[in-house]
């Protein structure tokens, strides 16, 4: 019965689809002018995407940008994005993307190359490894706009208390953290993002990096996982579980759990994005405001330190759609420019705009600034479309692992083979 | 539609009656006089017969008015059925053919090309379907059982409690129920918290050492079903209870007469009655609880590993995340046609089981 319906439906759906086609035709994007909405979820302190975009239409008073906030969570806002895109609709004309997303984005059409309506040295304001990552198949499909990094957040107080030092290495931080915890002053050691989602891949990505571990091979191709640096790794993560270094809800936290328990002074280490020192700086909502320090994530003992962050943060993006691209580029080239860039910095978000980022000035007062242009970086893995699918290998078995279901050489391999299985595209 | 009434009255009737098989039966013989009106053209030529002819004509003349009726109704509805069709069926048919081909997102939207298996031969060979699939049909049977039997003996006090403190009770009970998923599922959240949740805390207290409710593998799945069973045995309770407020009372006095004491009264005569209702709430249970989303997507995300991933979160992610929108389409429409099977079969099975024991009686 299904099979008769199909063939009608085909013939509907080609239909549908021919109609109300919206083809970028690469040199006329239209004047810069007119109204565009822009979809993001918010960012920085309270109220900063409008300020922004007051200073914006200051600068462009022919061009008028609404602003429409995203779901706060990253998956729900790229099923609203493909829902709206792949409809065909132009209500959103550009929008803020992910920086594991420009692959999958590129892959599915869901977001316009920009090179052919941006001059080629407009590339150049970025750091060179933040621009590389907008890029599927040598197009850049988005330009960055603000940035971000995994850092490491720990009580200053109690470390000056007890005469520790910041610890440089995984296996200082557990030590410093037992002693801390023997001694009374805090409940747990460490908290991070071990839940079963993309997040844990973050931190995995991180800690594996730090270990001289990969997840996939360079090219794409082959699953690195099992190999006895990510071993060393697992092992290292189960340990700091079992001897209640981490709170055994750490394989049950995202961000908010892992930052509520780090606020509340409950656990002397913690590892989450720059907007971790802010908040556990506010007073009105941290208990530990003022004893909060900001150091690079740690290493593993014999590695080179500090041990690499993973590249975080979103792009702007133009939906292929929209019927005002001028007013689009103009907006994407001035919220990537100085003036947009430095009001970012100032607002305690890592800009992308490489002179801004090296602004003395500028680090002077923001501690996390100082400490992101230094410290390594790491990209996850995705520079191929399947990035969704081999996040989903690590998370679930490095999470069923961590919950104690699986033994960590078995959870090792079964992610290896989910991995190779998204590579070679056989995953569901 | 219209035209369907008239004969389906008597015979309704008559099965309704079906506990005193005889009367029925024997009333039955007089239905298809109505129904059996000789061509209109043979009447003419027996003038004598005034009574007959005229309630012959009558019956047809009322035939031509209701396919008159039937026809205009019909001209009413058609609007409607359209957008039923293009709100229900369209998707339903677009994602069975999106499954079915090869989807291909270009600038101007989906083209769908081809016919191809190849999105199901994915699904059966893929060991994340496998075990999605395991994991909703458990969850679906261990869930429904339990808000089945809690329900049901829920509806037995607030029958026995009768009057102003049933309306109360019923209130209360409902506040669960009208609560929107993915809100109670927070607050659900909130108290499993592995750190400050209430019941973490609790379980700290009482066990000496707090129990990971989300963290690991068999409390998570747990936890998540206390969670839907919380919420949806009080939608079971009151279908029960009406169903138990609409049982002949005389039944049940019959049944004392002849010496059952409340527990055979209960098993033998209340339950076996029961059973319409029963399947009813169980049917919307079943619909219900295999396409269980949003528990799992506030509460573990799935996890952990993928201990609670269900074949809808599963879909989502596929079509929404990985934006596999064949595979993705391949999930959905396998779920739809498995939870169809499943009540089909489900209903069959009970049907079945009606006409035992009616024939056993």
């Amino acid at each position: 019965m299904a099979f008769c319906a199909v063939p009608v439906l085909l013939a509907a759906a080609a239909c549908g689809s021919a109609a109300g086609s919206a083809s970028v035709d690469p040199r006329d994007v239209g004047p810069a002018s007119g109204s565009i909405t822009w979809y993001a979820i918010n960012f920085g302190p309270e109220g900063l995407p409008q300020k922004l975009i007051d200073a914006f239409e200051k600068k462009h008073p022919e061009i008028s940008v609404e602003f429409h906030a995203a779901p706060n969570n990253t998956d729900t806002m790229r099923a609203t994005l493909t829902t709206e895109i792949t409809g065909g609709s132009s209500s959103i004309d550009v929008f803020n993307s992910d920086v594991v997303w420009p692959a999958q984005f590129g892959a599915a059409n869901l977001a316009m190359p920009l090179d052919e309506h941006l001059p080629d040295d407009f590339w150049d304001r970025f750091e060179e490894r933040r621009a590389a990552v907008t890029e599927y198949r040598g197009k850049h499909l988005a330009a960055p706009l603000y940035a971000d990094a995994g850092f490491l957040y720990y009580r200053k107080d109690l470390l000056d208390k007890h005469g520790l030092e910041v610890p440089k290495t995984w296996e200082e931080l557990a030590e410093t953290a037992a002693t801390l915890q023997d001694s009374g002053d805090v409940k747990y050691g460490y908290v991070g993002q071990w839940a079963n989602y993309e997040g844990l891949t973050v931190n995995w990505l991180e800690m594996s990096a730090a270990a001289g571990g990969r997840i996939v091979s360079h090219d794409h191709e082959r699953s690195e996982i099992d190999s006895s640096e990510n071993r060393r790794v697992l092992d290292f993560m189960r340990g700091m579980m079992n001897d209640g270094v981490a709170p055994s809800a750490n394989t049950s936290f995202q961000e908010p759990q892992s930052i509520q328990t780090f606020v509340e002074g409950d656990a002397a280490f913690h590892r989450n994005w720059a907007h971790g020192y802010g908040e556990a700086n506010t007073p009105e909502i941290s208990a530990v405001a003022g004893k909060v320090g900001v150091a690079p994530l740690p290493t593993f003992e014999g590695e080179e330190g500090p041990g690499p962050s993973a590249m975080g943060g979103w792009n702007l993006a133009a939906n292929p759609h929209s019927d005002r691209l001028g007013a689009v580029l103009a907006f994407i080239k001035w919220m990537t420019g100085p003036e947009a860039q430095r009001m970012l910095a100032e607002n305690s978000v890592l800009p992308t705009n490489a002179e801004v980022l090296k602004d003395e000035d500028l680090r002077r007062d923001d501690p996390v600034l100082a400490l992101a242009s230094d410290i390594p970086l790491v990209a996850r893995p995705s520079a191929t479309p399947r990035y969704p699918q081999v996040s989903n290998g690590v998370f679930t078995n490095i999470n069923g692992s961590l919950a104690g279901s699986t033994p960590p050489g078995a959870a090792l391999r079964a992610a290896s083979a989910d991995i190779q299985r998204a590579l070679d595209d056989e995953a569901l | 539609m219209s035209d369907e009434p008239p004969e389906e009255v008597p015979s309704a009737a008559g099965e309704d009656d079906g506990h005193t098989v005889a009367p029925g039966r024997a009333r039955r013989p007089l239905a298809p006089i109505h129904d059996e009106p000789p061509p209109p053209v043979t009447s003419p030529h027996r003038p004598g017969d005034e009574p007959g002819r005229g309630r012959r004509h009558l019956t047809s003349q009322r035939s031509v008015l209701e396919r008159r009726f039937a026809r205009l109704g019909w001209a009413f509805t058609w609007p409607a059925l359209l957008i039923v069709l293009a709100v229900t069926l369209f998707p339903i048919a677009f994602s069975v053919a999106m499954s079915l081909s090869n989807v291909t997102v270009s600038a101007d939207g989906f083209r769908l090309s081809g016919l191809t298996s190849d999105h199901y031969t994915l699904l059966l060979r893929s060991e994340r379907w496998r075990h999605a699939l395991l994991f909703t049909i458990l969850y679906t049977i261990g869930t429904v059982l339990t808000e089945l039997i809690l329900g049901t003996l829920i509806a037995l006090v607030l029958e026995r409690l009768g009057g102003a403190g049933r309306g109360w009770m019923m209130a209360l009970l409902l506040l669960p129920w009208a609560m929107i998923t993915v809100v109670s599922a927070q607050l659900w959240a909130y108290m499993y918290n592995g750190v400050y949740g209430i019941l973490t805390s609790m379980s700290d207290s009482v066990a000496g050492e707090p129990v990971q409710f989300l963290g690991t593998r068999m409390p998570a799945i747990l936890s998540m079903a206390v969670a839907d069973i919380w919420k949806t045995t009080p939608f079971v309770a009151i279908i029960v209870l009406a169903g138990l407020m609409m049982l002949p009372r005389d039944v049940i006095e019959a049944a004392k007469v002849d010496g059952a004491d409340a527990w055979t009264a209960f098993w033998r005569v209340r339950l076996p009655l029961l059973r319409p209702a029963l399947v009813i709430a169980v049917l919307f249970r079943i619909l219900q609880a295999f396409g269980i989303f949003d528990l799992p997507f506030v509460l573990t995300g799935g996890g952990p590993g993928d201990a609670t991933e269900s074949l809808a979160l599963l879909g989502w992610q596929v079509m929404f995340t990985n934006l596999d929108f064949g595979p993705g389409a391949a999930v959905a429409a396998s779920t739809a046609a498995l939870v169809l099977c499943g009540c089909l079969l489900f209903m069959r099975v009970f049907k079945a089981r009606v006409g035992e024991e009616e024939t056993g009686t």
